[in-house]
């Protein structure tokens, strides 16, 4: 699914922020990406994402190497993933309804089948009666739901999540987990950076360290039972 | 028109809400405008030209001076000298009207260099016969010429035909000039345009990285800034052309009949007939202004992301 090669990637002058990168993250998995402010996991999710291309090394995508892929060519692995930003990066003059059913719009489904899933991802992440508000009028809580329902709207195969529970309280935070749980056993891959050690602890899920520019992937932690049990509900 | 509908957006970047949006249609407003003014302009001047060259092409004068002798008595009557002209010119099938311009017609001629000639009677003034030959003739003037002068000697045949290429040398400015300020106006709109659709894809970079991460191609986010080219183009074009079609109606029925004459003697629908190729051009306009703006749009854009990773 994602197989990075000896990964190097700095910005225009610089340090590398990222270097001798190698990793294989295997469809289906789920993976907390971690590590301090500067880390560099903004950046690696940036080139898992192909906002920017690596500056050394191999990037392969969906078994594809994306070094070699032309610009034209991009759009259609970025159509297999979903993104979610911290920030949300919803279009403000776009309803939430219409925020949602924008990457559908792109990939030119018809209007029927849009106006049918797009409801139907909307009930699911609790927005169904926000479908018309614009995204000035809806709480932090609630954008990063209409983002997260755009990045899934697709049924991606790859889910990337920069910072998801950043600007929700401890609740929704762990209910949004929870959705991406469930999208993870539909066999979506799933990477989510995050700084919340207590989400992380709560669901148990291998790690991504990242530190000075190097990847160690941390087994997941030991469950309590009743944890566990909570979690799975 | 439903409520719903109206709230729909149809583009998923927020050019339609971005500033400066009525000054592109006033700026495209304009420039429709003035181009369709150089236009109408230039193929006034180009039909003028033509009349003008028609008519010298097919006239001539004849000049036929009295003949005297040393003490300014007449050697031959004048009437026997017109009339050998007349009976020359008659051999040419060409020749369709010729007619004596009068004493009174040659006084008011001569009159801002002379001053006024009737108080002389006994000033020998030459005899002017206007002679309108066939329109598509093929006379050759200086073979005429060389006939008159042959069987009526003394006499001057003057072919305004010498003027035809001033004319059309000056016609032919004309038109270039219209084509050049049309080519300016063009290439203004088309920098407006390119400048606008660049500068707006920096103002919304963070959306249009957005639309790439969801999947779009380039000739998706290209599209978008298309469209609304297209739409401001609409009625910039349209604002343009009904401006300039009152501002002419205007010149037509009230500012300037004596103007119109000059271009078409009989105005009105003749003139709209005669004129349906310059009609047609001046409709198709606004057109190629819209055709053009959303090329540009589309291109500017396309060639900006080419640039992108």
């Amino acid at each position: 699914m994602i197989e990075l090669i000896n990964i190097g990637y700095q910005y225009e002058t610089g340090p590398e922020v990222l270097s001798d990168l190698t990793l294989d993250l295997p469809q289906g998995s789920f993976h907390f990406l971690t590590g301090a402010s500067g880390a560099g996991k903004s950046s690696l999710l940036r080139l898992l994402y192909l906002a920017q291309r690596p500056t050394r090394g191999k990037l392969y995508l969906f078994g594809e190497d994306v070094g070699q892929l032309k610009r034209r060519e991009l759009p259609a692995l970025r159509r297999r993933m979903g993104v979610v930003f911290q920030e949300h990066r919803l279009l403000p003059h776009l309803t939430a309804y219409e925020n949602v059913a924008l990457p559908l719009r792109i990939a030119r489904v018809r209007p029927k089948q849009i106006k049918k899933h797009v409801t139907e991802i909307l009930e699911w992440v609790g927005l169904e009666k926000e479908m018309h508000a614009l995204p000035m009028t809806l709480s932090g809580g609630e954008q990063q739901r209409v983002a997260i329902a755009r990045a899934v709207i697709n049924q991606p195969d790859l889910l990337l999540a920069d910072e998801p529970t950043g600007n929700v309280d401890d609740e929704l935070a762990e209910r949004l987990l929870y959705l991406f749980e469930q999208l993870n056993r539909q066999g979506t891959t799933i990477v989510i950076a995050t700084h919340a050690e207590h989400i992380i602890n709560r669901f148990a899920y291998p790690r991504l360290h990242l530190r000075h520019g190097q990847v160690r992937v941390m087994p997941p932690l030991e469950l309590p039972e009743t944890l566990r049990k909570a979690a799975v509900k | 028109m439903s409520k719903k509908f109206i709230k729909r957006p149809t583009l998923s970047l927020p050019l339609a809400q971005a500033e400066g949006n009525v000054m592109i249609v006033a700026i495209i407003a304009v420039l429709v405008f003035l181009s369709g003014l150089i236009w109408v302009a230039g193929s006034a001047a180009h039909h003028m030209a033509g009349r003008w060259n028609q008519t010298l092409s097919n006239e001539l004068t004849i000049e036929i001076a009295p003949k005297l002798d040393d003490e300014n008595n007449l050697l031959t009557p004048v009437n026997e000298r017109i009339e050998a002209v007349k009976e020359a010119l008659a051999q040419y099938n060409a020749v369709i009207k010729i007619s004596t311009v009068s004493q009174d017609e040659l006084h008011q001629a001569l009159k801002p260099w002379l001053g006024d000639v009737s108080a002389f009677p006994d000033l020998p003034l030459p005899t002017l016969l206007n002679v309108s030959l066939r329109p598509g003739h093929d006379i050759n003037m200086d073979n005429l010429a060389a006939q008159i002068s042959k069987t009526t000697p003394g006499v001057r045949v003057i072919a305004h035909y010498a003027w035809t290429g001033e004319v059309q040398r000056l016609a032919g400015t004309i038109s270039w000039l219209a084509w050049a300020g049309m080519g300016l106006m063009a290439l203004v709109l088309l920098m407006v345009i390119t400048f606008t659709a660049r500068a707006r894809l920096t103002m919304f970079g963070a959306e249009v990285e957005i639309l790439h991460t969801l999947g779009a191609t380039d000739g998706f986010v290209a599209g978008e800034f298309e469209r609304q080219a297209f739409r401001l183009s609409v009625w910039g074009a349209l604002t343009g052309f009904v401006i300039l079609a009152a501002v002419l109606y205007a010149v037509m029925t009230m500012a300037m009949p004596e103007a119109i004459a000059m271009v078409h003697p009989s105005g009105g629908m003749e003139l709209l007939q005669d004129w349906h190729q310059e009609i047609l051009g001046l409709l198709a306009l606004p057109l190629l202004v819209i055709f053009l703006n959303t090329m540009a749009a589309r291109i500017a854009v396309t060639s900006a992301l080419r640039r992108l990773i």
